[in-house]
């Protein structure tokens, strides 16, 4: 597995990924997406889309015990399965010819707390010509993932 | 008393003994060993007297001659010989002696009266030495007589004392011969009477008794016997003590005459002695002295000789005295026979009572028996039994004939016994055999029950048949009659015939039918419950099926319908479903319930904006050029003058990039600086390593020269200097010398190594232990050069590396820069 050292690259994440927590804590995400961008026509080539289900521990109208806690071995075998699609994922997944940026968007709920360093972004869609593979899901006590990745195909028709 | 005695006795003789050596043997060695040193001790207090008249010291001189001066010739001229022949030594007294050839005859006489002086005195000094042994002899015998005298009254004591001892075991014995007699007298009695005794009760007793009485009786005879020879023992030791006491008063005879012997001994001595003595007065003296003790001796003989007769009389008595003894040992045996039958005597007077009551006991019980026997009188033994004429051994077999019927009684029992164990397990069989028939009677009342419903059940149908067929006949009869009223058809007989046997075919068949079902019911007979009460119904649920069977098509109709509906939109929603989940896998959201964010500082809008940025920039500039361009159509401003061509944004532009590129090279100059310090470092590094393993300093040189200096090079200038090959592959060739000289002293080796050989490798390492050799000759063995040598090398590294460095940084600083340009 690769793990980038750029300075600029890590910060930007951490930021995200505290702020990820929050939400996440408070249960207003619903979808976590990576979005990878051309530079020169800003448009998205692909769309890396993580659906996130937060368990409602309040909601006990279900009935029955709650299933069993996962083991972390269990949620680290499932994470590690997802990354491997990840990266199977290069076979398939169209060649990144020209100059790329990517983004990272966040679905939260409408009203969820948004700091002012957060603005809205449109969705990324991919405008034409997009395909979709739903990839391998995990799950831990408090949230459920599922992984698809959308992407542009090649200009075919 | 009596070992008293005999302890005392010894030691008395043994002092007398041992005084008689000592008297025999003291005047031979103790007095001549003494005398001597006597003498010795006078003469060295004439000596000490004979040095404090003259003045002279004599000092620690032993010579004998000193000993032998008198006081009566202590002049002035013998002390001077004297001191000649003390001190022989020339240096002495040389002025006393004046000449010495004219005194040799004065000398010489002066030797002999000397030597006559000394004869005289030795003589004297002899005499006075043998009555001084004398006298001591004298005063020896004294003693010994004394010591003599105080023995002999210790005997005399030790006789008397014996006499009394005597006299009282004669008393003693006197007494106790008078008890034997008295107690001889008393235990015939006594023996006559218990003879008499055990006479009558032995008879009794063997009457009587049985043998084991014997045995104990003759245990305590042994007792007797033992008892008795404890006191033969003690006779003996008796014996024993009085031989001892004979045998005390011989060993005082003998001593007594052995004293004797030693006085004559003495005597005879003395004479001898007094015969040797010359000197008259002193012998007399002593004679005298010897007749006294002489007489004393002779007294003492006297003394012993009454002793001795005093002995005899002992020995008298002692022979009386062992008369009594034996006599004694007689009336002890006597007594020794006597006592067991004594004690036999009471043991079996105690055995005859008890045996006696025993009797008494048995005659009771006995009577108790009978009294018993009496009032059951169809006792087996009733008749035989009489008090009188029972008997131990008559009950005893009574007991043994009982014993054998209860025996015989037993063993009927036992066989008894087997026999109800045998029963016991067949009433068990049995029983169990009952419980299986109950339980195969209570399955089979089971069947039949069972079959009695079955065979009830076959009953009704067969009633049902037969109203059936009786209701058919009935039919069959209307049709008769039909027949009958319509016999004028003829054609129609046939036909209704045809149709009679028809009918008749299909109630066999009908009943052909129920038989069958029948026997499917017997074979059948759990479920024929369930099915019994469906078949009197049979028709009625036909006709009810049929209804039900149309429903249920028309059912069945309706929910395929239905199901065809629901498949359909069940397509339409899948399809749906799909179409939604591509928008979502797009992206597609809910706008009302979510928003979508995005941190404000990201990398697709950073870049956006950058290029947003020049843009911008070329825009402005591309404005400024058209206007330009339009200025420069339009005539007269075009032509008029060189006025500035560039727009200012194109200027800025420039400037911009212009930046950017100054930025990149500052980069760019940084990691050239960087890399440049750690080439360096390496290469320093490299140096270092080079020297201190293949002992060579390397310096590059320009021109790709490398010069190289050995580690125990003599010289500075002691270095080699290489050149690298045409094409700049690393290697090199050797070019010279940084001392002409130097280079031309190795030519032999070059020669060798490089121009021979081709090994530049190998001319260096000859070279470098060569230097080694030469440089570490005037060390001193066991000196570590190799540590000196890094010590230098490190010092030396140092300043070559100050030296060198200016040279290496321009040599690196020239790539970059020839790059750069």
């Amino acid at each position: 597995m690769l793990i980038s050292t750029d300075d600029a690259l890590q910060a930007y994440l951490k930021q995200i990924l505290a702020q990820l927590e929050s939400w996440l804590m408070a249960g207003q995400i619903s979808k976590l997406i990576m979005a990878i961008n051309s530079k020169e026509t800003r448009e998205t080539i692909e769309r890396w889309q993580f659906d996130i289900h937060v368990v409602d521990t309040k909601d006990e109208n279900g009935g029955g015990a709650p299933p069993p806690p996962k083991s972390e071995k269990a949620i680290h075998a499932e994470i590690a399965a997802i990354i491997r699609q990840i990266t199977a994922s290069v076979t398939f997944l169209p060649m990144l010819e020209e100059k790329c940026t990517f983004n990272i968007l966040v679905y939260a709920d409408n009203n969820a707390e948004v700091p002012t360093t957060w603005i809205d972004s449109d969705p990324h869609y991919i405008k034409k010509n997009s395909e979709q593979v739903k990839l391998r899901s995990f799950s831990t006590d408090v949230h459920k993932v599922d992984a698809l990745v959308a992407y542009r195909l090649e200009n075919e028709l | 008393m009596d070992s008293g005695q005999r302890n005392d006795l010894p030691p008395s003789l043994r002092e007398i003994r041992t005084g008689f050596q000592q008297f025999l043997q003291e005047p031979s060695s103790t007095s001549r060993k003494r005398n001597p040193l006597m003498t010795i001790e006078r003469t060295t207090t004439k000596r000490r007297m004979v040095g404090e008249s003259t003045g002279l010291s004599v000092g620690g001189n032993t010579d004998p001659l000193v000993h032998l001066e008198t006081p009566v010739v202590a002049n002035r001229k013998l002390t001077r010989s004297f001191l000649t022949k003390a001190s022989p030594s020339p240096g002495g007294l040389p002025a006393l002696l004046s000449t010495p050839g004219e005194n040799t005859d004065i000398r010489e006489l002066r030797l002999q009266l000397s030597k006559a002086k000394y004869e005289a005195s030795r003589a004297q000094s002899e005499l006075e030495h043998e009555r001084l042994t004398h006298e001591s002899e004298r005063l020896e015998w004294e003693k010994t007589l004394k010591e003599h005298t105080l023995r002999l009254d210790r005997l005399e004591k030790d006789r008397r004392f014996l006499f009394e001892k005597e006299k009282e075991a004669s008393e003693k014995y006197f007494q106790a011969e008078n008890e034997m007699q008295t107690l001889k007298d008393d235990y015939e009695k006594r023996i006559h009477q218990v003879r008499e005794q055990a006479t009558e009760w032995l008879e009794q007793y063997q009457a009587d008794a049985a043998k084991q009485d014997e045995n104990g009786a003759q245990a305590q005879i042994e007792a007797w016997r033992d008892r008795v020879a404890g006191y033969e023992k003690t006779v003996a030791q008796l014996q024993d003590q009085l031989e001892e006491r004979a045998i005390s008063n011989e060993e005082t005879l003998k001593s007594c005459l052995q004293a004797q012997n030693r006085a004559n001994q003495l005597e005879q001595e003395l004479a001898g002695l007094r015969a040797g003595q010359h000197r008259e007065h002193e012998l007399g003296s002593l004679s005298g002295e010897l007749k006294h003790q002489v007489g004393y001796i002779k007294t003492l003989e006297s003394k012993i000789r009454g002793l001795q007769q005093e002995l005899e009389s002992y020995e008298s008595r002692h022979e009386n005295y062992e008369l009594l003894q034996e006599k004694n040992s007689e009336l002890e045996q006597r007594v020794r026979l006597l006592e067991p039958l004594r004690d036999e005597l009471t043991t079996l007077e105690t055995e005859i009572t008890q045996m006696r009551e025993e009797k008494a006991q048995w005659q009771s019980s006995l009577q108790n028996i009978l009294d018993v026997n009496k009032g059951e009188p169809d006792g087996p033994q009733s008749e035989n039994l009489d008090p009188s004429t029972l008997t131990p051994l008559r009950l005893t077999d009574i007991a043994i004939q009982q014993r054998r019927e209860i025996a015989a009684l037993y063993e009927q029992m036992g066989t008894l016994r087997a026999d109800a164990s045998g029963t016991h397990v067949e009433v068990r069989d049995l029983q169990q055999q009952l419980s299986t028939a109950q339980s195969r009677v209570t399955q089979l009342e089971q069947q039949h029950s069972r079959d009695k419903r079955t065979l009830q059940r076959l009953e009704k149908l067969r009633v049902l048949a037969q109203r059936e067929t009786e209701f058919l006949r009935e039919q069959l009869k209307s049709y008769d009659m039909e027949e009958l009223s319509f016999a004028d058809d003829g054609p129609h007989d046939k036909v209704k015939s045809q149709r009679i046997a028809e009918l008749e075919q299909l109630v066999q068949e009908y009943r052909d039918q129920v038989v069958r079902l029948n026997e499917q019911l017997t074979q059948r007979p759990t479920p024929a419950e369930s099915t019994g009460q469906l078949v009197p119904h049979g028709v009625l649920e036909d006709q009810s099926d049929a209804n039900v069977s149309a429903q249920l098509a028309q059912d069945n109709e309706a929910l395929r319908r239905e199901q065809t509906r629901l498949q359909q939109l069940l397509d339409k929603q899948e399809r749906e479903l799909t179409l939604l989940e591509h928008r979502v896998g797009l992206g597609d959201y809910n706008p009302r319930t979510t928003r979508v964010l995005q941190l404000a500082e990201n990398p697709t809008s950073q870049a956006y904006a950058i290029r947003e940025t020049t843009l911008q920039n070329l825009r402005l500039e591309n404005e400024q050029l058209r206007e330009q361009l339009t200025q420069s159509k339009s005539p007269g401003v075009g032509e008029s003058g060189p006025t500035p061509s560039l727009p200012s944004q194109t200027v800025q532009n420039l400037l911009a990039d212009h930046k950017a590129m100054q930025h990149q090279v500052e980069e760019k100059e940084k990691r050239m600086r960087r890399l440049k310090e750690g080439w360096r470092a390496k290469a320093q590094e490299m140096r270092e390593a080079v020297y201190s393993l293949l002992g060579y300093r390397v310096d590059f040189l320009e021109n790709g020269r490398v010069r190289l200096t050995s580690m125990y090079s003599e010289a500075a200038d002691h270095s080699f200097i290489f050149t690298s090959s045409q094409n700049d592959s690393g290697t090199l060739e050797l070019v010279g010398g940084g001392n002409a000289g130097y280079v031309r002293s190795l030519d032999h080796l070059i020669k060798f190594w490089v121009v021979g050989r081709g090994s530049i490798p190998a001319f260096l390492a000859t070279v470098t232990l060569e230097l080694f050799d030469k440089t570490t000759a005037m060390m001193p063995p066991g000196h570590h050069v190799g540590w000196r040598g890094r010590d230098e090398m490190s010092e030396s590294m140092t300043m070559s590396l100050a030296t060198t460095t200016p040279s290496t940084q321009e040599h690196d600083g020239t790539a970059p820069n020839g790059s750069t340009s």
